[in-house]
């Protein structure tokens, strides 16, 4: 029996390890921190695997537990943790709106660990207010008004940049001196 | 900025380039597992359970008697007496009828919980876990009112100091035996009480159409002296303390019998000894933890590795010894902090190897 558990334990980690490192990635802005959630989650998950497979629900399971890792660990002080050994600096992505994948990181990083980790279960995984409220342990009264929050912040924190973006292209757009 | 906005941005923000995972899945296995030992052992205390203790009666479920969907007055159940402790050497329940082609593949078993799995050809498809009176929370009356006022309702069942499961009610099921039953949202399982304050829980195979027969299952589960049979062991302890004890068992079916496959003893809590007995693969592999922490070594003439690992993390100082093939089987001992006798002595002294053939085991894995 362990040796199926292990092999169908094994089988599971390594199909959704890209997806789970993307989501620890997105709430701790951080390789390292990603590969150490995920390494804490699916250690969890291997204890609780017997119901999560039988329950048809691995995947929920394994994001629930990431992300309570990751709320737990801030609680407690995981921050001040050091990292052995050289950190990775993070490479720049190919191509792409880099500036704009930047920026969002960036504001998602400024918003509270709750409000990120609401946004990233509900908009990053697509979840449902019921599913989010599951994987985060609270009520679905919570998740909507987190997710509020959040989405304000980010608006906040994004929209300075968006407004000069939108002047700067209809002053391109538009020839100055109209009517003249 | 919409949440259709949030949406787009969020898939390039996470497409960072990523270095090489760090993520070690063995190594997740391997923790996971001494968790599950820890665990059990929290859960455990004295296994001198008595399932003749916990009663006689084989449920009177009226197999295909009611309707779908309609209540039987709440708190009613098969007039089985609540059981108090399971034993962790002796099922308390079995499945009575499963799917034609599907048989039971193996479950665990602790002074407050049994598991059973069992699917085609013995996968986990089905598990059914049966949990001491007690255990499980709120009463079925209550639960059945929370459902009737339309209120969020959720079964709430606890089997350890850090273990619990909980599934949000999401309506009635048809009735098992004469207790009401309910299904579960979130995991698809049918719950029902087997006994005043006794619950047991049905989860369902993902990906298939499965309720009617898991109603099938559920009203033909036993019960009790008439569910009892003996898990066997490959391996005996000899020359332990009086007092020594097996906190809890794991078990897979193995040519019609149920075969240890890991177990511990009682105490010491809160890291009792733990015991892997499987029969030996070719693929079967033994750990080597880095800094001098594993040596090869032959103990009893066997080539095992011992693993001297260091406290760390408030986690005690692991002993632990892997050997792939004794006489047929795959041994690995666990002992954890100033245990004694420790895992080497264990195997060394203590160990009596029965082998992989059936004939040989034993359902009395202290002597």
């Amino acid at each position: 029996m362990h040796a199926r558990r292990d092999a169908e334990f094994t089988e599971f980690v390594e199909a959704r390890l890209t997806s789970l490192r993307r989501v620890g990635y997105l709430l701790c802005r951080d390789w390292d921190r990603a590969d150490d959630l995920v390494q804490a989650a699916i250690t969890k998950l291997y204890v609780h695997w017997g119901r999560a497979q039988a329950d048809g629900h691995a995947d929920g399971y394994a994001r629930a537990i990431l992300v309570r890792e990751f709320l737990s660990e801030r609680r407690s002080g995981w921050a001040r943790r050091v990292v052995l050994g050289a950190p990775r600096a993070d490479r720049a992505a190919p191509g792409g709106d880099h500036d704009a994948a930047l920026d969002v990181r960036t504001a998602l990083a400024g918003l509270p660990p709750r409000q990120r980790a609401t946004l990233v279960l509900r908009f990053y995984c697509d979840l449902s207010v019921d599913e989010a409220a599951r994987a985060l342990g609270c009520t679905p009264g919570t998740v909507k008004s987190q997710t509020a929050k959040g989405l304000q912040s980010l608006r906040q924190a994004l929209e300075p940049r968006a407004a000069v973006g939108r002047a700067a292209h209809s002053a391109k757009a538009a020839p100055s001196g109209r009517g003249a | 900025m919409d949440e259709d906005s949030v949406r787009a941005a969020l898939e390039p923000a996470a497409a960072a380039p990523a270095p090489p995972a760090r993520v070690d899945i063995a190594a997740a296995r391997r923790r996971g597992r001494g968790a599950l030992r820890r665990r059990a052992g929290l859960t455990g205390g004295s296994a001198v359970a008595a399932v003749a203790a916990v009663a006689v009666a084989v449920t009177g479920a009226g197999p295909f008697g009611s309707h779908p969907g309609r209540p039987a007055a709440p708190g009613r159940h098969a007039g089985i007496a609540p059981p108090r402790r399971f034993s962790p050497l002796t099922t308390y329940a079995s499945f009575g009828w499963l799917p034609p082609g599907e048989s039971l593949g193996g479950g665990q078993m602790s002074p407050v919980m049994e598991y059973l799995t069992a699917g085609p050809h013995g996968t986990a498809a089905w598990s059914l876990t049966v949990y001491t009176a007690g255990r499980c929370q709120p009463g079925i009356r209550r639960l059945a009112r929370q459902i009737r006022r339309h209120r969020q309702a959720s079964l709430v069942c606890a089997f350890g100091r850090s273990g619990g499961w909980t599934g949000p009610i999401s309506g009635f099921a048809p009735r098992v035996g004469r207790s009401t039953a309910f299904w579960t949202a979130q995991h698809g399982s049918l719950a029902w009480q087997f006994a005043r304050d006794s619950w047991a829980v049905l989860s369902l195979p993902r990906g298939r159409a499965a309720r009617s027969e898991a109603v099938a299952i559920a009203r033909r589960v036993r019960y009790g002296a008439v569910a009892a049979r003996p898990v066997e062991f490959p391996v005996q302890l000899t020359g332990m303390p009086a007092a020594s004890a097996v906190g809890y068992t794991y078990f897979v079916a193995d040519a019609g019998r149920l075969r240890a496959s890991e177990y511990s003893l009682a105490e010491p809590r809160p890291y009792p000894p733990g015991f892997t007995t499987n029969l030996t693969k070719r693929r079967d592999t033994c750990d080597m933890y880095p800094d001098g922490q594993s040596r090869r070594e032959t103990i009893n003439g066997y080539r095992v590795v011992v693993d001297r690992l260091r406290a760390e993390r408030g986690n005690p100082a692991v002993r632990q010894v892997c050997a792939t093939d004794v006489a047929g089987l795959f041994i690995f001992v666990s002992t954890y902090g100033r245990t004694r006798p420790d895992a080497v002595s264990l195997f060394a002294h203590h160990l009596r190897v029965l082998g992989p053939d059936p004939a040989n085991w034993t359902t009395r894995p202290l002597s």
